[in-house]
């Protein structure tokens, strides 16, 4: 089977920002195409992978989009000036090359301002009249002719993997997602093994400016359960401030988000999975982030969905050099194939009143559960 | 009703933002002698209609929140504290506070936040100590809690319903449990009263952190009209805004982008007939209450704001007025019965 | 010792208004003691006649108030202004209930969240003189009504055993010392003649026990009290001063005096030959009744004991049984064997 860090780097080559994912789309439906029972790209360019159940309706995704920048302008001389599209880090891109749709090279540079201005700004004061890309273009005609307006670009870095096996490079923040997930399909037709689930393993669109491509695909899908396979800050590393040490960290396995800032995890979808990581001797870590992943899209859906995150930890996310661990890939790989292998039944749903929950031995059963009197 | 008896009722029993089964139960059975069909989905919505037995009947929607905030533990340390997260709560409010944890297995453990005694303390006194600097003391031995607490446990205020001076009372949960008081009034009101377009009362789930329960509910259900019910600022010592109310002033009624100006004329209306005081509020951009999300919810729904004022949002100690709730109850209840089918149609909306 | 800390902690009385908790206290001991006298701070004087009689007086003793406001004049807003007794941390207060003392009215102090209103930052607590008791009332006349100036306040948060084995409520740190004094003078037959001193105003500069200390002119002094842990992860280990669980605490020094080393290693062996649990408490940076009542008349030995108290001055300040224990232990064996 093909390894997850070289899917990776496969969908690399394509990486595009939010609103011009569609190489990425057309290369995932390329590899997902003898995968699974139908593969489709629907209206917004979420690319839909079905592989037929009977049981529970489960929506697997991972956004195809990468944060990075699109022309906004070309100025007389040839300078070319950009917007960001999703929460670049700004510190990490000074002096950065900068690659185009079409393939022009450029490099992003700072305006230095009156007085040396701008190095006295603060990150949250940094707008887009304070940086440009150099193409190296004599003028406007020659900029022209290498990009257009509207036409992203995302930064150019090496990706290596070292020893031991930390892999170090740009947009992890989704593609390993991505690959996962393609690995997921190649397992499941290797297998011929879903549990019987009714799985949909959906790359989205428009994740990093408000996860927008997963809302349009959980509304027509309406799933039973939803995960989203993103990344998740691993704060491990002297670059986060102390305040969140001993949360999650790189090499410690899956995350399982308790809570972010835009979804509270299904608890009772969380202790599933957790059992079956537990079963299956799968490290997980639990976590809380001030982020958001396309789960979060979810929730409004038809009858509501049970949701979670299963995400990789990573370091210096939405930077040129993010840090992922080969393990935690892998383990989260190995985490959703074990819980798709068998049916993702389990209890009623239409009434979470709590008496599903285990009662401590000896307790009478009559206390009542609004009856807690503090 | 009393409704001391009921608000006290509702904010003993504890149900945070993805935790709030407990609370729905409890308001499934307050409001099953006013309605029927109730029902609570997974998401512990609660819905509960009166039909008004004509066909084809406009919906009209009342709702306000279940959901109360919610700490959640998020480590425990060698020395058997509770380290926590607090989304949306003021940490001022934290630093030596009285809280209560609530197990996996239903158990409701008390805990005080800890404080360092002054003469032990360094720096200026008046800074605020921040959440991830503070954790949860159970007075338990090491692994007893770990033992017993789980990361991801659910954490609340511990405080119940108090009495004070001049019809105010004051505890947790009010935002947005009180608004749920004066839903149930209204519903004791029309119960036997026949009206011309069916309700649906809703609690609705997680308001707190973006509201998804009540876009399913309106997402579902498709109602012609959607009151959202909460609590707006008061007037107090600590805030003296123009744009703050008294307590004991009446409804408010909400007129801006997700308050109909049209509704809220009919709500003025019907006050002014039934002799309740009231005020208006603007209501420039989002409204901070489910109205947002369920404007967008389907293909769209009209909604109107009504709320209360209240001291302290979002603290231990919330404040307000007997003789509002009361009112905003009898509000909705006149305005329910008030209605008239020629209300609904393109030319009222705008 | 349960008993008598719930029934002392529950009695109301601020700095300067100790009234109810002298007369319950001087009710109590009357049976045991030879003379209970007052004075016009509101100290009480308890003297035990001993088997035999000291050189100079013994005195051992404890404050009587506790953490608190005085009313001022209701505002207009309805809220009533509050005098705060001395060392108060305007953090802790912020979000907590607060009762009339002697009665059922209760009052919060709050401050509004910058988040919903957009104007005052979260990152700092307003000062204490600028908070004040929210009664419920929405104007000056409802709040003239229900507070009149010069009550005090106290907190509103009632005793209860808490987790394992510990005491939790109001005053259980301010009353500790007391529970311990009336205990001592209801059980034990002293060695020597001992003065049992209630001392009042202890948080207002101890001027209790600054005239306590001309009263009587003691020569050994022993003061009990509550001693303030920080051992909790909000604070580094190495500013702990004592720890929940350790036992009853010795002194060593406090702001403006060191203890008498004599004293309190004498004590060290008492504990040690009866197996009572000590231990050493090394940060006073704040000032006990101790340094006034041995400074302020002839000079005194002095020793300070106590017991480790978590979240001194707040509304839920907590001890555990077994230090508590400790602590009675301790005194009983001084009052018997000096």
């Amino acid at each position: 089977m093909t390894d997850i860090f070289e899917l990776q780097a496969r969908l690399a080559g394509t990486a595009c920002v939010s609103g011009i994912e569609q190489r990425t789309a057309a290369l995932i439906r390329e590899l997902a195409a003898p995968l699974a029972d139908e593969v489709w790209i629907d209206t917004p360019g979420n690319v839909i992978a079905h592989v037929r159940g009977t049981g529970r309706k489960i929506l697997i995704c991972a956004h195809m989009d990468v944060v990075g920048f699109i022309v906004r302008g070309v100025d007389e001389k040839g300078f070319v000036w950009l917007s960001r599209i999703g929460g670049v880090s700004l510190q990490s891109c000074w002096n950065r090359l900068l690659r185009f749709e079409n393939g022009a090279l450029g490099t992003l540079r700072f305006v230095s301002g009156e007085n040396g201005a701008f190095a006295k700004k603060k990150v949250g004061e940094i707008t887009e009249d304070d940086y440009y890309c150099d193409l190296g273009a004599a003028n406007r005609e020659e900029a022209l002719a290498a990009v257009s307006v509207g036409e992203g670009a995302v930064w150019v870095s090496d990706r290596r993997e070292t020893a031991e096996g930390v892999l170090i490079g740009p947009y992890a923040d989704d593609q390993v997602g991505c690959a996962i997930l393609l690995r997921l399909l190649e397992e499941l037709k290797e297998s011929g093994n879903s549990g019987g689930n009714d799985v949909y393993v959906v790359f989205t669109v428009r994740e990093e400016i408000g996860v927008i491509g997963a809302l349009v695909a959980g509304n027509r899908l309406l799933p039973d359960f939803g995960i989203a396979v993103d990344v998740t800050t691993a704060w491990d590393a002297p670059i986060n401030r102390p305040k969140y040490e001993g949360y999650t960290r790189l090499g410690a396995g899956p995350v399982l988000t308790v809570r972010d800032a835009l979804l509270i995890a299904d608890r009772q979808f969380n202790d599933r999975l957790i059992a079956v990581a537990e079963e299956n001797g799968i490290p997980y870590q639990q976590g809380f982030s001030k982020g958001g992943t396309d789960a979060s899209s979810f929730q409004g859906v038809g009858r509501g969905v049970a949701v979670t995150n299963v995400s990789v930890p990573q370091r210096y996310i939405h930077t040129a050099e993010e840090m992922i661990a080969r393990s935690d890939a892998e383990h989260v790989l190995r985490l959703l194939a074990a819980f798709l292998s068998k049916p993702a039944g389990g209890a009623d749903r239409e009434k979470p009143d709590g008496s599903d929950r285990e009662k401590p031995d000896g307790a009478d059963g009559g206390k009542e559960e609004g009856d807690i009197h503090v | 009703m009393d409704v001391k008896e009921t608000l006290k009722q509702l904010t003993n029993v504890l149900g945070g933002s993805g935790d709030e089964f407990r609370a729905s139960a409890l308001f499934a059975d307050l409001i099953r002698p006013f309605a029927d069909e109730i029902e609570t989905d997974s998401y512990a919505n609660v819905t509960a209609f009166k039909r008004c037995g004509v066909k084809d009947a406009k919906l009209v929607m009342i709702d306000a929140h279940i959901d109360q905030m919610a700490m959640m533990a998020s480590e425990i340390t060698d020395d058997g504290f509770v380290k926590f997260i607090a989304q949306g709560f003021d940490p001022r409010q934290l630093y030596g506070a009285d809280v209560v944890l609530i197990t996996r297995l239903g158990e409701a453990i008390p805990g005080i936040v800890t404080t360092v005694p002054a003469e032990l303390q360094y720096g200026e006194i008046t800074d605020t100590v921040s959440v991830d600097k503070l954790s949860i003391d159970l007075g338990l031995k090491a692994e007893t809690v770990k033992e017993k607490v789980t990361v991801g446990d659910f954490i609340y205020y511990a405080n119940e319903t108090l009495e004070l001076s001049d019809g105010a009372l004051c505890g947790r949960a009010f935002d947005d449990r009180a608004a749920l008081v004066s839903i149930l009034f209204a519903a004791e009101i029309l119960k036997d009263k026949s009206l011309v377009a069916d309700i649906l009362y809703s609690a609705t789930a997680r308001e707190e952190v973006g509201g998804p329960g009540a876009a399913i509910v309106a997402g579902r259900f498709r109602p012609d009209l959607a009151v959202a019910l909460d609590l707006t600022q008061a007037k107090c010592d600590a805030y003296n805004d123009p744009g703050a109310f008294e307590l004991g002033g009446g409804p408010v009624i909400g007129r801006g982008d997700h308050s109909s100006p049209a509704w809220a004329e009919r709500f003025a209306e019907v006050a002014r007939a039934a002799e309740i005081p009231y005020r208006f509020q603007a209501i420039p951009a989002h409204s901070k209450t489910n109205a947002g999300r369920i404007q967008i919810a389907g293909t769209g729904v009209v909604t109107a704001v009504l709320s209360f004022p209240q001291r302290y949002s979002h603290s231990s100690v919330e404040i307000v007025d007997v003789s509002d709730i009361e009112r905003t109850g009898q509000l909705i209840a006149r305005f329910a019965l008030a209605l008239r089918s020629e209300d609904f149609g393109s030319e009222v909306i705008s | 010792m349960k008993e008598y800390l719930k029934v002392l902690s529950s009695l109301d009385g601020v700095s300067g208004r100790e009234d109810r908790v002298r007369d319950f206290i001087a009710d109590r001991v009357r049976p045991h003691a030879t003379t209970v006298e007052t004075d016009v701070l509101k100290n009480l004087f308890v003297w035990k006649k001993g088997k035999g009689t000291p050189d100079r007086p013994i005195v051992v003793a404890a404050a009587m108030d506790e953490w608190g406001f005085v009313a001022e004049e209701a505002k207009d807003s309805g809220a009533i202004a509050l005098s705060a007794v001395d060392g108060m941390d305007p953090k802790a207060v912020i979000g907590k209930r607060f009762r009339v003392a002697g009665g059922e009215t209760r009052g919060v102090i709050s401050v509004v969240s910058q988040h919903l209103t957009g104007k005052t930052g979260t990152d700092k607590v307003p000062e204490l003189r600028e908070l004040a008791l929210d009664v419920g009332a929405k104007n000056k006349e409802g709040g003239k009504a229900a507070v009149k100036p010069g009550e005090g306040i106290v907190y509103d948060y009632p005793f209860a055993e808490f987790g394992d084995g510990f005491y939790r409520g109001k005053a259980v740190d301010a009353r500790l010392g007391a529970s311990v004094l009336l205990r001592l003078i209801e059980e034990v037959s002293p060695a020597l003649d001992t003065w049992f001193v209630f001392t009042a105003s202890s948080k207002i500069e101890h001027r209790g026990g600054v005239v306590a200390a001309r009263r009587i002119d003691p020569g050994t002094v022993l003061t009990v009290e509550a001693a303030a842990a920080g051992d909790v992860p909000l604070q580094k280990p190495a500013l702990w001063s004592v720890r929940v669980g350790e036992g009853a605490t010795l002194g060593l020094k406090e702001f403006g005096s060191v203890y008498t080393r004599e004293l309190r290693e004498r004590l060290a062996r008492i504990a040690a030959k009866n197996g009572v649990k000590v231990q050493i408490r090394s940060g006073m940076r704040g000032s006990g009744d101790a340094g006034t009542l041995h400074t302020r008349a002839s000079g005194a030995k002095v020793a300070g004991i106590g017991a480790p108290v978590r979240y001194v001055g707040t509304g839920n300040p907590i001890v555990h049984r077994d230090d508590l224990e400790a602590l009675w232990q301790l005194a009983k064996l001084f009052v018997e064997e000096v």
